[in-house]
């Protein structure tokens, strides 16, 4: 099992279950994630292709500490997050990070840009405001945004502006994952080639490794370094990014591949 | 922040409100330097002398200036109001944002307060004023008790949207506390509905003072407030009418300023008429 040692994050047996609504006394349950079973190296990019409903995002939210897992284990380092207690998780927050799919409710609406990048830095325990203030322009420069950001309001910013603001502040923090759940699905196509790409140079510069959550096989297929196919919150196929799109083995990757226009 | 200001500031029924609600407080906070008639001092042979130029209006039942008696109950009456609406702001702001993130807390503090407010507001301040005695401080606790369920009501439910936001989720990946979330970004996302339900709660802690002043539960003679000064005029309303005018009107003029106040900034905090 050299696989083990070397994986970043290893997600077994992954389920989580949520009440349907209305359901009375019958107590039904819907499966948005079942029995998922995945691996991400250091440094690897990995894509986790569905449509919606999927589960995809409920995964990204796993392994963020945003929801409980019902059963299973997401193993960071050989630490097993799915179980640990919110304090126990602390230490970890800071190393896997989230890129929100909609930059507009990503940031609270009265902090300025500066103080959304700070704020990573001030938890973490950056005491010293000059250095807080230094690393939040390096970061905005890292992004393609100008100093002169700083001292804006999320809501003057554009679409593409704020999808790069988000980056930023996943990344001030140095993560070693960071999920990011439909980053560009809701920018228009053209600012999207320009995200994904600086997302991409980023990700090359700093080694961090990618969990790219979309619903978008084109964009996987530029993005990732390997593809995981969730289908009703089942892996259906799993494999490197050109061999899944080239050779799909499982008729709904098909499907997916087919509705690339 | 400044934008909301300026929306605030161009809503005129925000400005007027506003303006004649300072007018009051200027004349309580400044109105017994200048009218330096004793309002405690009695002049049996003016008992209940219409309004004349040295009384300008008129007297009371113990020939006492009623002017110098208004202005004494304004400060009373306004300082109710600012120490009800200050207990109420604090109790209602953590109750509201704590709840909001402590389920069994949650259930424990709705229900008090569902059971509080199913009690009408005025009886209840009735029952806790008949327990604990007229005194001012005694008020102060009752309306505050009364008010506190729908101020913390009110923060609750936006707190509740807010924390859905999320860059809310986003601060919890960060791995930010739950008191830096609380009181650095829900509490500053929740001021809107807060400010204007302050601004009821003033008016209504106003009003609900005089009707307990005026049950005689409220503040105590021969202390002066708009309550108790009604109440003695109740009984020589056709002989001394000014002594049911002047307080009325008082009582008419800021209560109907703040809620003209309150409504102008729920207009214009009101993201619904946001234009961006």
């Amino acid at each position: 099992m050299a696989v083990d040692s070397e994986a970043l994050l290893r997600v077994s047996h992954l389920t989580k279950t949520y009440p349907m609504p209305g359901s009375g006394f019958k107590r039904q349950v819907f499966t948005a994630v079942d029995d998922l079973s995945f691996e991400i190296a250091p440094g690897e990019v990995y894509g986790l292709v569905g449509e919606s409903g999927s589960g995809k995002s409920t995964t990204g939210r796993l392994i963020c500490g945003l929801e409980r897992a019902d059963s299973g284990s997401i193993v960071y380092r050989g630490h097993d997050l799915a179980t640990m207690s919110e304090r126990e998780r602390k230490p970890f927050r800071r190393e896997i990070q989230l890129v929100f799919q909609d930059s507009s409710t990503a940031f609270d609406p009265r902090n300025r840009v500066g103080r959304i990048l700070e704020e990573p830095l001030i938890i973490a325990g950056v005491r010293d405001a000059d250095e807080r203030h230094g690393r939040a322009l390096s970061a905005l420069a890292s992004v393609g945004l100008l100093a002169e950001h700083y001292d804006r309001y999320p809501h003057d910013l554009s679409g593409g502006q704020r999808q790069r603001l988000n980056l930023a502040r996943a990344l001030i923090c140095e993560p070693r994952l960071v999920v990011c759940d439909e980053p560009v699905s809701a920018l228009d196509v053209s600012v999207q080639a320009q995200v994904l790409n600086l997302l991409r140079d980023l990700q090359r510069t700093t080694g961090v490794a990618l969990l790219f959550i979309t619903h978008d096989m084109r964009v996987v297929r530029h993005m990732s370094d390997r593809i995981g196919v969730l289908y009703h919150g089942r892996l259906v196929e799993e494999g490197a990014a050109e061999d899944v799109i080239a050779h799909p083995s499982d008729p709904y990757t098909q499907e997916l591949i087919d509705a690339i226009p | 922040m400044m934008a909301n200001v300026k929306k605030a500031l161009a809503n005129k029924g925000f400005v007027v409100g506003g303006c004649i609600f300072l007018a009051i407080a200027l004349i309580a906070l400044v109105g017994p330097l200048v009218w330096t008639v004793n309002p405690n001092a009695q002049e049996m042979t003016l008992r209940l002398s219409a309004p004349s130029p040295a009384h300008p209006f008129g007297c009371d039942d113990f020939g006492r200036d009623l002017l110098a008696r208004v202005i004494a109950g304004a400060r009373v009456s306004l300082g109710v109001g600012i120490a009800v609406t200050l207990a109420t702001s604090a109790l209602g702001l953590v109750i509201g944002a704590y709840a909001c993130y402590n389920e069994r807390l949650d259930h424990i503090l709705m229900r008090i307060c569902d059971g509080l407010m199913s009690i009408p507001g005025v009886l209840l301040a009735i029952a806790l004023m008949a327990m604990m005695g007229a005194s001012v401080w005694n008020v102060i606790i009752a309306l505050s008790i009364v008010y506190t369920p729908s101020m913390a009501r009110i923060v609750r439910s936006r707190a509740m949207v807010v924390k859905e936001e999320p860059f809310v989720e986003a601060l919890r990946v960060q791995g930010a506390s739950t008191a830096r979330i609380v009181w650095l970004h829900i509490v500053p996302n929740v001021m809107a509905p807060f400010l204007v339900q302050a601004t009821f709660v003033f008016a209504e802690a106003v009003l609900s003072e005089a009707a307990l002043s005026f049950l005689g539960l409220g503040i105590k003679a021969p202390d002066a407030s708009w309550g108790n000064i009604l109440q003695a005029g109740k009984n020589v309303m056709r002989k001394a009418p000014w002594m049911i005018f002047f307080p009325a009107a008082a009582i008419i003029a800021s209560v109907l300023s703040l809620n003209l106040a309150g409504d102008g900034l729920r207009d214009a905090l009101d993201p619904k008429t946001k234009e961006d």
